[in-house]
C-alpha cells in the first residue's frame, strides 16, 4: 500500500513498466485502493463539511447552494472510488438541496442523507470497509425516495 | 474516392478509369511518391482535396489537386510554383502549414497540414440552433487568432481573399483556430481564368473584389473587410448582409452601411468602432492588417473582463515531462486523476498542478502552460466552461489538450465545449482504468502537439 500511495504523489514516476505498456488489472485495483482508502481519510472532514452547510441551509441561501455542491461532490468522487452507495447518498443530499426555497421535507431529506453518510463513514473508517448500505432500509427508503 | 493524374476528378476507389477523360487509374494514387490518397474531403473550383498519408512522416496531410487545366503554359506552372513557395514561407500556429507542391501526371498538388475539427461556421449555426451566442469571451480569442493568422499571411504580402467562418477551423482537442483553405487566389486572378469569375464568397466580399477591375486595389485590408464580416457572425450568428440573391447581397456590400454590432447585440457596444472600421467600404479606411486590427480590440477590451492576459511564453520543456492539470474542487478526485495518470503513462515525469478552482488554474496556467487538463465542470464561481474560455484565450492557450470529467454528463453543454476543442467526455464516476486509457491517448496527442509547435 506504501507503494501505492507513494505512486501518488506529485511528481512521482513509476519506471518499473515501460511508457507504452498498458497498466494491469492487479496494477489498476491496488490503485483503486490506494484512492478507496484515501478518500476514507478525508471522509469524515468531508461529513462535517456536509453538516455544516446543513445546519446554516435552512436561512442562508449561500450554505443550501454549497449542501448541493458538496453532495454533487460526494456523488462522483464516492461513486469513483469505488463507493457506490455513499455516492447514491450524495446524490440525495444534491437533489435535495438543489431548489429554493429549501422546504421543510427537502431539508429533512438532506438531514437522513447526511446522518447516514456520517455513520457510514464512521463505521468505515474504524473496520475500513464499508458495511451493507443497500440492505439498509433507511437507504433504500432515502434512494428510491429521491428518485 | 481517388483523384485522377490528369484531370483531377475524383472517382470510386474501385474504378479502374476515370469517369471523365478516361485515364487508367494506376494500382494506387501516390502522389510524389510519398502522398497516398486515403479519402476526399472536399471539391471546389480550384481542385478537389484529399485526405492524405504522407509515407515518409506518417502523418496526415490535406492534399489540394488543382485541376490540369489551371497550369497548362510554362509560365502558368511556373507562377503557380512561385505562389505554393511563398505560402510555405509562412509559418504562425493559425494558418494552416504548406508542407510541399510538386506535380502528379498532368496536374499539381500542394501538401497542406491537416487539421482534424470542426469549422467555425458549424458551431455558430450550432449556438444559433440552441438561440446562444458564441460566449464574447471565446468569440474575441477565435477573431484574435484568425486576425493573428492574417497577420502573418500580410506580413508576408499575401493575401488570402477568402476569409469566412467555413475556412476556419476549431482544432479538436487544443481549440486552436486556424485559418485554411491557402488557396492559390491571386494566382487564378491573375491568369484570368474565366471559370473562376470572381474570387471569395459573396457574404464576406468587399466592394473592390467585387469590382475586380483594379487589382492594385486588392490587399490586406480586403481581408479584412471579410474578418469583420466574420466577427459580426461570430457574435450575432449571421454575416452582415446576407439576405436574397446573391446579386442583391454584393449591392448591400457596395452601398450599404453595415448594421452596427450593437443594433443586435447592444452589451458589445464597444465593439462596434472595431467592427464598423473593418467594415468600412472605402478600403483606405479600414485597418491594413491583421495586426493593426488586434491591436485595436486588444485597445477597446483593455480595461473590461475581455482584456488580454499578460505576454507570456510557456516553457517548453525536454520530453519526456508531462505538465498535468487537474481543475476539480474535490481533492480526492485531483488525487485520482494523478494515480490515473501515473497508470497510464509510467516512465514519464509528471509535473502535477492541482487547482481547486479555475482562478487558481488560471493563475497557475500563467505561470506554467499545463500540456493536459482534466476539468471538472461544475465548479463555484467560474465553472468548467468559463475557466477553458479564459485558459484558451491566454497566449499558447490553444496548447493544452483538455478531457472533461462531470457527473451531470446528461446536462453538459458539449456543443458549446465543442468551440473550445474539447472532444474528450467522461461521466463520474469513472473507471480509473477507463480514465487512464482515454488520459494516455490525450496525452499522446499533447506530445504530438507539443513536437509540432517545437520546430525551429
Amino acid at each position: 500500500m506504501g507503494d501505492i500511495q507513494s505512486r501518488l504523489r506529485p511528481g512521482a514516476s513509476s519506471a518499473s513498466r515501460a511508457p507504452s505498456a498498458v497498466p494491469t488489472r492487479e496494477e489498476i485495483a491496488e490503485a483503486r485502493e490506494a484512492l478507496r482508502v484515501r478518500f476514507l481519510v478525508l471522509a469524515p472532514r468531508r461529513v462535517a463539511a456536509l453538516q455544516e452547510a446543513l445546519r446554516a441551509a435552512a436561512e442562508d441561501e449561500d450554505a443550501r447552494r454549497e449542501l448541493q455542491r458538496q453532495g454533487h461532490q460526494l456523488r462522483g468522487t464516492a461513486a469513483t472510488v469505488g463507493l457506490l452507495d455513499l455516492g447514491l447518498l450524495g446524490g440525495v443530499i444534491e437533489r435535495a438541496a438543489a431548489t429554493a426555497p429549501f422546504s421543510p421535507d427537502e431539508q429533512a431529506r438532506a438531514s437522513a442523507a447526511v446522518a447516514l453518510a456520517d455513520e457510514y463513514v464512521s463505521l468505515a473508517c474504524s473496520h475500513r470497509a464499508v458495511g451493507p448500505i443497500a440492505d439498509d432500509p433507511r437507504f433504500k427508503a432515502l434512494v428510491t425516495g429521491s428518485q | 474516392m481517388k483523384p485522377c493524374a490528369r484531370c483531377g476528378i475524383p472517382s470510386s476507389d474501385d474504378a479502374t478509369h476515370c469517369g471523365l477523360c478516361d485515364r487508367e487509374f494506376p494500382e494506387m494514387t501516390v502522389f510524389d511518391g510519398r502522398y497516398q490518397v486515403e479519402s476526399t474531403l472536399g471539391r471546389g473550383q480550384q481542385g478537389t482535396v484529399y485526405l492524405a498519408r504522407d509515407l515518409g512522416l506518417n502523418r496526415h496531410v490535406a492534399l489540394k489537386v488543382l485541376h490540369a487545366s489551371h497550369a497548362d503554359t510554362p509560365e502558368a506552372a511556373s507562377r503557380l510554383k512561385r505562389e505554393a513557395t511563398a505560402l510555405a514561407a509562412v509559418r504562425n500556429d493559425h494558418v494552416a502549414q504548406v508542407y510541399s507542391f510538386g506535380a502528379h501526371g498532368d496536374t499539381f498538388f500542394l501538401a497542406m497540414e491537416y487539421v482534424r475539427g470542426r469549422n467555425l461556421d458549424t458551431l455558430v449555426a450550432e449556438h444559433t440552433a440552441h438561440n446562444e451566442h458564441v460566449p464574447t469571451h471565446r468569440g474575441l480569442t477565435i477573431l484574435r487568432q484568425i486576425a493573428e493568422g492574417l497577420a502573418s499571411l500580410h506580413d508576408a504580402g499575401i493575401v488570402h481573399r477568402d476569409v469566412k467562418p467555413s475556412n476556419v477551423m476549431i482544432e479538436q482537442g487544443t481549440g486552436r483556430t486556424v485559418l485554411l483553405d491557402l488557396g492559390l487566389a491571386r494566382w487564378f486572378e491573375q491568369r484570368g481564368d474565366t471559370r473562376v469569375s470572381f474570387v471569395g464568397t459573396p457574404a464576406y466580399m468587399a466592394p473592390e473584389a467585387i469590382l475586380g477591375d483594379d487589382p492594385s486595389q486588392i490587399a490586406g485590408h480586403t481581408d479584412i473587410y471579410a474578418l469583420g464580416c466574420t466577427a459580426f457572425e461570430l457574435f450575432t450568428g449571421a454575416p452582415p448582409f446576407a439576405f436574397g440573391t446573391i446579386p442583391e447581397t454584393l449591392a448591400h456590400h457596395m452601398w450599404d452601411l453595415a448594421p452596427s454590432l450593437s443594433s443586435l447585440r447592444p452589451e458589445l457596444a464597444f465593439l462596434d468602432p472595431v467592427i464598423a472600421r473593418a467594415l468600412t467600404k472605402d478600403p483606405g479606411a479600414r485597418y491594413r492588417s491583421g495586426a493593426q486590427m488586434i491591436a485595436a480590440l486588444d485597445e477597446m477590451c483593455a480595461s473590461g473582463p475581455y482584456a488580454r492576459g499578460p505576454a507570456q511564453v510557456p516553457a517548453v520543456p525536454s520530453a519526456p515531462t508531462l505538465r498535468l492539470m487537474v481543475i476539480d474542487d474535490d481533492e480526492v478526485f485531483s488525487e485520482f486523476a494523478a494515480g490515473a495518470c501515473e497508470l497510464a503513462l509510467p516512465g514519464i515525469h509528471l509535473e502535477l498542478l492541482c487547482a481547486s478552482s479555475g482562478l487558481e488554474a488560471l493563475q497557475a496556467a500563467a505561470r506554467t502552460c499545463p500540456d493536459v487538463v482534466v476539468l471538472d465542470y461544475d465548479m463555484p464561481l467560474l465553472d468548467g466552461l468559463e475557466t477553458l474560455s479564459y485558459l484558451r484565450a491566454m497566449p499558447g492557450g490553444y496548447g493544452p489538450q483538455v478531457m472533461l470529467v462531470s457527473s451531470n454528463m446528461r446536462h453538459l453543454p458539449k456543443w458549446r465545449f465543442a468551440a473550445m476543442g474539447v472532444t474528450d467526455f467522461l461521466e463520474k464516476p469513472v473507471e480509473l482504468g477507463e480514465f487512464a486509457e482515454v488520459l494516455s491517448d490525450v496525452a499522446g496527442r499533447a506530445f504530438a502537439h507539443r513536437n509540432r509547435f517545437n520546430r525551429a
